[in-house]
């Protein structure tokens, strides 16, 4: 059978380079279109120049290799992305920053506790076991991040996160919304601890003032109440949700500065240390950041209804099967849609600076 | 062992060991810089004919030495109508060359040992 393609080159100038040409085109549509805008015409000039002198058609292994490696590229093109080693450089500051704000979150109520302890005569609330549990098991891989045993440190990182999901995990019975409120918690725990995993050696550079910050946090919380002018009034209300049993004293005068100005340092040392980081790092860390914060806000606007009626029933409702879907689900899309953003971001930077260079020519 | 002196924690985070055609494609950059259909020719020169790479399967292994940061694009030409680039390697693909030409020799050099041995105890048996 005649090719189309044969019978309009005999029709026009065409010559059998330009035929072939044509169809290793066609051949290379296989691949991605990122892809054949970067290396199509390159691909197709050692293609011919490969080729014996009035060959009109691609020889089937030249075929078939190209199917195999477009489809591959199509199926492994994110992956072949993401295994950038900028994403590794990504990963393990991202690792290391959720790990520190982990570990100052989890910290907290026994901060709380031990400012309160210091002015008032007795326990007006403990922290419980688990509670204590999670700070120390957050506390001990924070410090471990923050030297060079990187494999000790994502052991510990999974270790807290899966104390984080078990502790979490265990009240779901008797309080689905806790849970509902703490899978962000769960999702950046195995961010962080994934993170530190896939990082292996790649350099971190990991700017000092993320742990000054995640310090001064952690003294700044104490000083909040331990500085706290507590005037005991006889009302009582919770000042953190179940299963943190600590208690807020009605009448507290808020005149702690000094706890200001140490909440105000350790911020300003994380956004200098974010400052800091190469801007790759510093996007692929908003990339990895991006799905707990995606997840929270998806919590409180789209799990609203869930959360205000299920406490009204006795056993509370409990989540569906498709709720559960959405709350895995909008972590793995936001963080999928935060790495082609920044492909996109960087792609389009490349040609601005070949366009750049192709003007200076 | 954690720390810094393990093979994994070299500066090029790249701790999977490299394919022979890829090391192919890099030894074939370490010396002037080459474009796509000279590395193809300077691959099967290299190997001796045993390995001989298509097109396809060269611009997947530049593309991930590129992305990964082990070779670059010194220069682009025209000729004949057909675009040519020209990759040279990166310092951090010299290195990666270099541990990679180490890891080799040394798996070599255990391999003809272990030989070596093998056939004293065969001649000996």
């Amino acid at each position: 059978m005649t090719d189309p393609q044969d019978v309009q080159a005999e029709g026009t100038s065409q010559t059998a380079e330009d035929v072939l040409a044509a169809r290793y085109r066609k051949l290379l549509r296989w691949y991605p279109a990122d892809h054949r805008d970067h290396y199509e015409e390159e691909m197709i000039g050692v293609l011919l120049d490969d080729a014996a002198p009035g060959r009109r058609r691609p020889t089937p292994a030249e075929a078939a290799v190209l199917v195999v490696t477009g489809l591959r590229t199509r199926i492994t093109g994110t992956g072949t992305a993401l295994g950038h080693p900028r994403w590794r450089e990504g990963a393990a500051v991202a690792g290391v920053l959720l790990v520190l704000g982990l570990a100052v979150k989890a910290v907290h109520p026994v901060a709380v506790m031990a400012g309160f302890a210091l002015h008032l005569p007795r326990a007006w609330g403990a922290v419980t076991p688990e509670v204590s549990l999670l700070a120390a098991v957050w506390a001990v891989a924070a410090v471990l991040v923050l030297t060079p045993l990187r494999r000790t440190a994502a052991v510990a990182a999974w270790v807290a996160a899966a104390a984080q999901a078990a502790v979490l995990g265990v009240s779901y019975l008797e309080d689905p919304v806790a849970v509902l409120d703490g899978t962000w918690v769960i999702v950046a725990s195995f961010i962080a601890a994934l993170g530190l995993t896939v990082a292996g050696g790649a350099p971190r550079l990991i700017p000092k003032t993320f742990a000054i910050g995640a310090v001064l946090a952690v003294i700044g919380t104490f000083c909040t109440y331990a500085l706290t002018r507590a005037v005991p009034g006889e009302s009582l209300e919770p000042l953190v949700r179940a299963p943190f049993h600590v208690y807020l004293i009605y009448n507290w005068r808020l005149d702690n500065l000094p706890a200001d100005v140490f909440l105000a340092a350790a911020a300003i040392a994380v956004l200098l240390g974010l400052r800091r980081l190469a801007p790759a790092v510093r996007l692929r860390l908003a990339a990895f950041v991006a799905p707990p914060v995606a997840l929270i806000v998806v919590v409180h606007r789209v799990y609203a209804g869930f959360a205000a009626s299920s406490p009204r029933f006795d056993p509370p409702v409990l989540l569906t099967a498709g709720e559960w879907a959405g709350l895995v689900l909008v972590p793995l899309v936001t963080f999928l849609l935060a790495a082609a953003f920044v492909h996109r971001v960087e792609r389009l930077a490349e040609l601005v600076e070949l366009g750049r260079a192709a003007r200076r020519r | 062992m954690d720390g810094y002196t393990s093979n994994t924690y070299i500066v090029v985070p790249m701790t999977d060991a490299l394919s022979e055609p890829a090391y192919l494609v890099l030894t074939a950059l370490a010396g002037p810089p080459q474009h796509g259909y000279a590395i193809l020719a300077d691959v099967r020169d290299l190997s001796r004919n045993d390995v001989t790479l298509h097109t396809g399967t060269l611009y997947a292994i530049l593309d991930r030495l590129h992305r990964g940061g082990l070779v670059e694009i010194e220069r682009e030409e025209v000729q004949q109508s057909r675009l040519r680039r020209y990759y040279r390697l990166t310092g951090a693909g010299v290195e990666r060359l270099a541990a990679e030409t180490e890891r080799r020799q040394t798996q070599a050099k255990a391999a003809a040992s272990r030989l070596r041995n093998l056939r004293t105890a065969g001649g000996t048996a």
